[in-house]
């Protein structure tokens, strides 16, 4: 009797034959081993795995506040976004980045990032916090005209009808026009394949591949199902809003209304669906240790 | 039956040559092998062997490529005062600017292939097979181009080397349109590649409208640079005859654009630094360094020494004449040329990132090999190229009616 042969033995063969027809006598052994893995690493990408995502829901457009105020800057956000989205050690920095930002600066309101690079005064936080400066985090803004999207060559990287920016891991080639072309540097490359330990991937959220861009997606795995994104939820001091734009009657059209908000380099008229609030009454609010920052920044020292 | 002749031939012809040639045959072969060394590095390990990060993510393959295609674009330098003013003395040798076309073109492609993180995946990024954003993505628009801009080099200078070859007439007919409208591709290939650059809003070291100009400019002085080498070169080493009068020409045009291309730096360099604006962070980071990074600034000033100085020993008509020195003054323009387009504005285009963070890139070694590597295969395609031309132009290599009838 036969036994027959599964996918995956099938898709080894390929690559094993692949390998050997192309490196025959020209690579050592080892190489020819690493040749094939890579081969089968690409048919498996290109045609086993399939990234699937939900529909987009109908008439809804999702939009976040995030409240300055009463950010203290702990990094609770980036980490629970780290381990949601099954993000590997090396995509750094994470998803979400701090930004430390002159309070005086922020006051004035309009010139925290400005159109085209004004936010040079402010920095990306790798360091410990500071008692007298204040906090701004930092991720992709879901953009109504994104750059991002205008440039990509494969249409992988598009703006869906809800209001998020998506990223189709298939179609990407990872020619990184994208993070060229991305006016608050919200996307990270996947310069070697991701390793995350089995346990700690989400089911909602499988893992990317070596060689693609990825991204903040507004937890589009919870969201279209009706549950709001990670970072709202890790939040300690509820300074996260997210909602549906559509509705003028969600707290976050409400908040948008009515505080004084700003959205990140206006001047670009990428039209940002993340608001900024600067002047809400501060709560009292508990003071959490903050959370240490990510290590292994590549090009940072 | 007369092509596959013709291809036997040129093929037959480029590969046999001198001790001289062999050696620089091998001189390539060595950063092939290097290349090919790099190039598994990288499929096998992901990009991560690169110096490249998420704050510069674009480095020296796009400098590269950025930089051949105003090579290959600098084509027209020869053909247009050929075919346009007539001019004898270069139209003799026209086809060898073709044939820097396409090495150029092939070279950039290459570098591209480099750059991507999923070559595999390259197919799809091409029209009718792949999902093309067309005309949204100005990255289309370029592989269109380019590719376009490939093939009409490669038929424009194969079907005048086989009618040389076979000794038939030219159908102006179809030979002129073709000539015609590769010299119009040929800027429309730098102001797309440029296109691609300079809408990028977010980063304005690249937000100039000035930059098509002037990556014109600089290609058709560091495209000329590179062909007065190659017909020095080529004029010595071959029995192909290249009048002086035909690198007279180049090297005029090479001055002259130059000439330009230094106009254009200084007004951007006032512009961004008399304001002194945020937005001139990358060029003051080019210039003198900032936070402590001075990576580039060497590489800035050797890149402004090495071109005024030659533009001014250039613009002595002695000078100009005196062809061992202009071997050298071309060489340095090239050079130069490449300092400035290619590290200068690309590499300091990515720092400081759109929100402000300082980060230094420094090639890794396996990037430079590949790098090395890509022009190592793009010259070594190159002198076949030409040898097997110069063949046919000095009717070493021709049709043979005899031959023909001894096949069977």
């Amino acid at each position: 009797m036969q036994q027959k042969m599964t996918r995956r033995q099938v898709v080894k063969k390929i690559a094993a034959i692949t390998a050997a027809g192309a490196g025959a006598g020209v690579l050592l052994p080892s190489q020819s081993l690493a040749f094939t893995k890579l081969i089968e690493r690409i048919i498996q990408t290109e045609f086993e795995t399939k990234y699937e995502v939900l529909p987009p829901l109908p008439r809804v457009s999702f939009g976040m506040a995030i409240d300055l105020g009463l950010c203290i800057g702990c990094r609770r956000c980036s980490y629970a976004c780290k381990r949601e989205n099954s993000v590997p050690d090396s995509i750094s920095p994470p998803y979400i980045m701090l930004m430390e930002v002159d309070p005086i600066t922020l006051r004035r309101g309009s010139s925290i990032l400005d159109e085209r690079g004004n936010g040079l005064k402010n920095r990306l936080m790798y360091t410990k916090l500071r008692k007298d400066k204040e906090y701004m985090p930092l991720q992709c803004n879901h953009c109504e005209a994104p750059p991002c999207a205008k440039v990509c060559p494969t249409t992988a990287t598009y703006k869906d009808k809800d209001g998020i920016v998506m990223i189709d891991y298939d179609k990407c080639i990872g020619c990184r026009y994208c993070m060229v072309a991305c006016p608050y540097n919200a996307r990270r490359f996947n310069w070697t394949e991701p390793k995350v330990a089995a346990e700690d991937i989400n089911p909602l959220v499988p893992l990317r591949y070596h060689g693609v861009v990825e991204k903040c997606t507004f937890c589009v795995h919870r969201t279209r199902r009706g549950r709001t994104t990670r970072c709202v939820e890790a939040c300690p001091n509820k300074a996260r809003v997210f909602g549906n734009l559509n509705n003028p009657e969600s707290k976050i059209s409400k908040l948008i209304e009515n505080e004084k908000s700003f959205r990140l380099k206006e001047g670009l008229n990428t039209k940002p669906q993340i608001w900024y609030l600067t002047q809400t009454k501060k709560k009292p609010m508990r003071w959490y240790k903050p959370l240490p920052p990510p290590k292994h920044i590549r090009g940072l020292s | 039956m007369k092509k596959i002749m013709f291809a036997r031939d040129f093929l037959m012809y480029s590969v046999k040559g001198g001790v001289k040639f062999y050696v620089w045959l091998l001189f390539l072969g060595f950063f092939i092998m290097l290349w090919g060394f790099g190039n598994f590095q990288q499929l096998t390990k992901g990009m991560i062997v690169t110096g490249l990060n998420d704050q510069t993510t674009w480095g020296l393959y796009v400098a590269n490529f950025v930089f051949l295609v105003g090579v290959a674009a600098s084509a027209v330098t020869v053909v247009f005062p050929s075919y346009i003013y007539n001019y004898k003395p270069l139209k003799d040798v026209a086809v060898i600017g073709e044939l820097v076309a396409i090495a150029a073109i092939i070279m950039s492609t290459l570098f591209i292939t480099n750059h991507i993180g999923r070559p595999d995946r390259a197919w799809h990024f091409s029209p009718g097979i792949g999902i093309f954003n067309w005309p949204d993505a100005i990255l289309t628009w370029d592989m269109i181009v380019l590719n376009v801009y490939l093939v009409l080099n490669f038929i424009c200078a194969f079907y005048f080397l086989y009618k040389k070859y076979s000794r038939g007439k030219i159908n102006k007919w179809f030979y002129m349109p073709l000539i015609y409208i590769s010299i119009f591709w040929a800027v429309s290939i730098h102001t797309v590649t440029a296109f691609m650059l300079n809408t990028m809003a977010t980063r304005p070291m690249w937000f100039h409208s000035i930059v098509p100009i002037k990556f014109i400019a600089s290609a058709f002085a560091a495209g000329p640079a590179f062909i007065i080498l190659a017909f020095i070169i080529i004029r010595k080493n071959t029995k192909l005859i290249i009048s002086d009068a035909a690198i007279n020409k180049m090297s005029e045009i090479m001055t002259y654009a130059l000439g330009i291309t230094l106009f254009l730096s200084f007004s951007e360099i006032v512009t961004e630094l008399y304001p002194g604006t945020e937005h001139s962070y990358s060029l003051k980071y080019l210039m003198f360094g900032m936070h402590g990074l001075t990576q580039l600034v060497p590489w800035f000033w050797a890149s402004v020494i090495i071109n005024v100085t030659a533009f001014i020993v250039l613009l002595i008509p002695a000078a100009r004449k005196n062809y061992a020195l202009l071997f050298y003054l071309s060489a340095l323009i090239f050079a130069g040329i490449w300092i400035e387009k290619g590290i200068g504005f690309i590499l300091s285009g990515m720092v400081p990132t759109p929100i402000g963070e300082f980060v230094e890139y420094t090639p890794s070694i396996i990037e430079i090999f590949n790098c090395l590597g890509n022009w190592a295969i793009g010259l070594f395609i190159f002198t076949l190229l030409v040898k097997g031309a110069a063949g046919v132009l000095t009717g070493e290599i021709k049709h043979d009616a005899l031959n023909v009838s001894n096949q069977p």
